[in-house]
Order: structure tokens, then sequence, then C-alpha cells
């Protein structure tokens, strides 16, 4: 590992016989090269200076949201093991407070099935008498099956009926 | 009575590090953060550009304690990792330039990180320093990666040979190969420039 540069290895760094020397112009000597190299190596050091306390508070905020949770310490088995105990417990959860309690479906309104059967069928008319051609197209499906619901369909424009 | 970070050597710091120790991480980072950097800038050339590679090698190291297995080669992983993250950096910044349509002169190290002066060396001197130094850094850019970095691992890490095939993954005569060829490549592209100036010394 800590071998280092032996001359026979190595001569100045460069492998050639003429170290130190720079012949005829446009030609550059090892010896010559490596002083270059170690010139523009010390104005680097030189130049790059990093100031550490800044540079580790920077990394200490990076790393600080990948603090392990209490889970991630622990073997993989009982993570596996912890994550699968949980969904039945969420299961659980939901059928008890995830669902109305009379075990129906909810309409968009959110209205239950008894509340929408106390909608007066002619207050209905009305409304859809009032609405453009362009938005009666637009009502949610879901609220014709209500009116059908309602047994108001003949009384549907035809543009609805299409969108059923 | 606990050993000072800052002593141990680093098979004994990622030992700890990985058992959990932030004071052995600290003191990993604060070891090597100057290698670092100061490599990532030889491929992003700005400072600033520099430290955010920085940032990036050791939050990497951070995330991959638990998978790293390569204690003995340390400062090998670490430079092979910055050259790596600085290389994606400079290809993300060329990218952005061309869609911008801006110069991509300022990718060229040699143009955005000027040396500074000595104090007290006279101007004329100065000058020619810079102008040297300026001239290498240029030449080195070009090099192909691979030779580029035995250059800079040999001369301005004074790195051996075994560090440097151990960094590079190759073997010692490999790695001499290639500084051979890297210095003729730095050669051929300094005569021209430096040769004058060779001659007249």
């Amino acid at each position: 590992m800590n071998e280092r540069n032996t001359p026979d290895e190595l001569p100045s760094k460069g492998f050639s016989a003429d170290a130190g020397e720079a012949s005829d112009a446009g030609e550059v000597g090892d010896g010559q090269l490596d002083r270059w190299l170690t010139e523009a190596a010390a104005a680097e050091r030189a130049e790059t200076t990093v100031d550490a306390d800044r540079f580790m508070a920077r990394l200490r905020m990076r790393v600080a949201p990948m603090v392990p949770s209490p889970f991630a310490e622990r073997p993989g088995i009982v993570r596996v093991f912890a994550v699968a105990a949980m969904i039945p417990l969420c299961l659980a959860l939901w059928l008890c407070f995830g669902l109305p309690n009379d075990g129906g479906t909810v309409p968009p309104g959110g209205e239950t099935s008894e509340e929408l059967a106390l909608i007066d069928d002619l207050d209905l008319l009305e409304l859809l008498d009032d609405l453009p051609t362009g938005e009666i197209a637009e009502i949610d499906p879901d609220m014709i099956d209500l009116y059908l619901h309602l047994d108001v369909i003949e009384e549907l424009p035809v543009e609805l009926l299409g969108n059923s | 009575m606990e050993a000072d970070p800052g002593s141990l050597d680093d098979l004994e710091l990622m030992r700890r590090f990985q058992e959990g120790d932030a004071s052995a991480y600290e003191a990993l980072v604060r070891r090597y953060l100057d290698l670092v950097v100061r490599h990532a800038r030889r491929y992003v050339a700005d400072l600033a550009g520099a430290e955010d590679v920085g940032q990036e090698v050791f939050l990497r190291l951070y995330r991959s304690r638990d998978r790293f297995r390569e204690p003995n080669n340390f400062k090998g992983w670490l430079v092979t990792i910055t050259t790596r993250i600085a290389l994606n950096e400079l290809r993300t910044r060329r990218r952005k330039r061309w869609v911008t349509r801006t110069s991509i002169e300022a990718d060229d190290p040699a143009q955005e990180w000027r040396p500074g002066s000595d104090a007290g060396e006279p101007p004329e001197e100065a000058t020619l320093r810079e102008e040297r130094v300026v001239a290498v850094r240029k030449a080195i850019s070009r090099l192909p990666d691979n030779q580029r970095q035995a250059i800079l691992l040999q001369n301005f890490e004074d790195w051996d040979l075994a560090q440097i095939g151990e960094a590079m993954d190759l073997s010692v005569p490999a790695v001499k190969s290639l500084l051979h060829r890297a210095r003729r490549a730095l050669e051929a592209m300094l005569g021209p420039v430096l040769g004058e100036e060779a001659r007249r010394a």
C-alpha cells in the first residue's frame, strides 16, 4: 500500500533520462515538467481552503433528516414483522371509523339513502327545468342514478340520458 | 479513557462509524475534506461547486455506511466517488449551458481559476508563474479522464504507484504506463507554449 516511488521506478517522477533539461525550443524535459507540475500543485493548495466548521454544519443539516427511526436499527426481519402487525390494526381502524354507521354507501352529496328518499320529486323537476342544457349534460352520472331511483326518468332531457 | 477520534486510523474510524459513532464520521470528514474539495475543484473549477460535490461525497458515505466494504482503501474510494460526482456535475453544467446557449469556455478550469501571486514576488516573475500554472492546468484538463486522474494523484497529492493503482483499480505496471502516456501528452501540449521560456531559462 505504501510503496513509494523509487528513483529506479520514476526518475523525477518521469521516465526519461533527460531530467532537469529542456533541449531545443518547443521541447519540454521531464525535470522541467516536474517543476511546472509542482508549481501548479503548490498554487492549488494555497488557493483551496475550506472552512471546515461551516462545511460540517451544512453537512449535519443534510444528514439530520436521515437520523434512523427506532425500527431502522432493528434487524430486517423485526422490521418486516412490525409492518405486518400494523396491517390488521389499520384494517380494524378503517372498519370502525371508515364506514358509515348504517353500512350503506354514501352518495356524492353525503346524504344517506333514507335522506334521499325524502327529496321531493317535484323539486327535482323544477331544478332540471331551470338548468340550461349544457349544465344538465355535466351533471354527475351518480346523480342520474338518483333521478332514476326517484322515477323521474321520463322527464330528463335526451342529452342527460346519453351520459348515464 | 476514550481516544480522540482524530488520532485513530481510517480503518478504526470506519469501524466506529459503521457502529453508529457520529464523532468518527465527523473525524473522517474533517480528515479528508481538503482532499475531496481540492480534487473536485480540478473538475468543476469553482470552489463553491467543489464544496457542493464534497457535500454529496460525504453524504453518500453516510448513506452507504452499512454497505461499505472497502475500509482498507478508504482514500481511494473517496477519490473515485469524488471524480464520478464531479464529472456528473460537469456534464450537468454543460447541458444547462448548452440549453441556455451561453459559452462553454467557462468550463475550462484555467478560465475560472487563476492562481494568486505570492507576497514579495516581483510582478514580472509572478505573471510568468501565473501563466505557467494556467498553462499546466489547461493541459491537464485536456488529458483523458484516467490519465488526468493518475497525474493529479501522483503530482498534486503525492500518492505512490500502489495507492494510485488501488484507487483506480489498476496494477502498478498499468499505472506506470498510464502516467507515461500522460506525461508525454503533457509535454506535447506544453512544449509549444512553454518551450521558449524553458530554452531562455
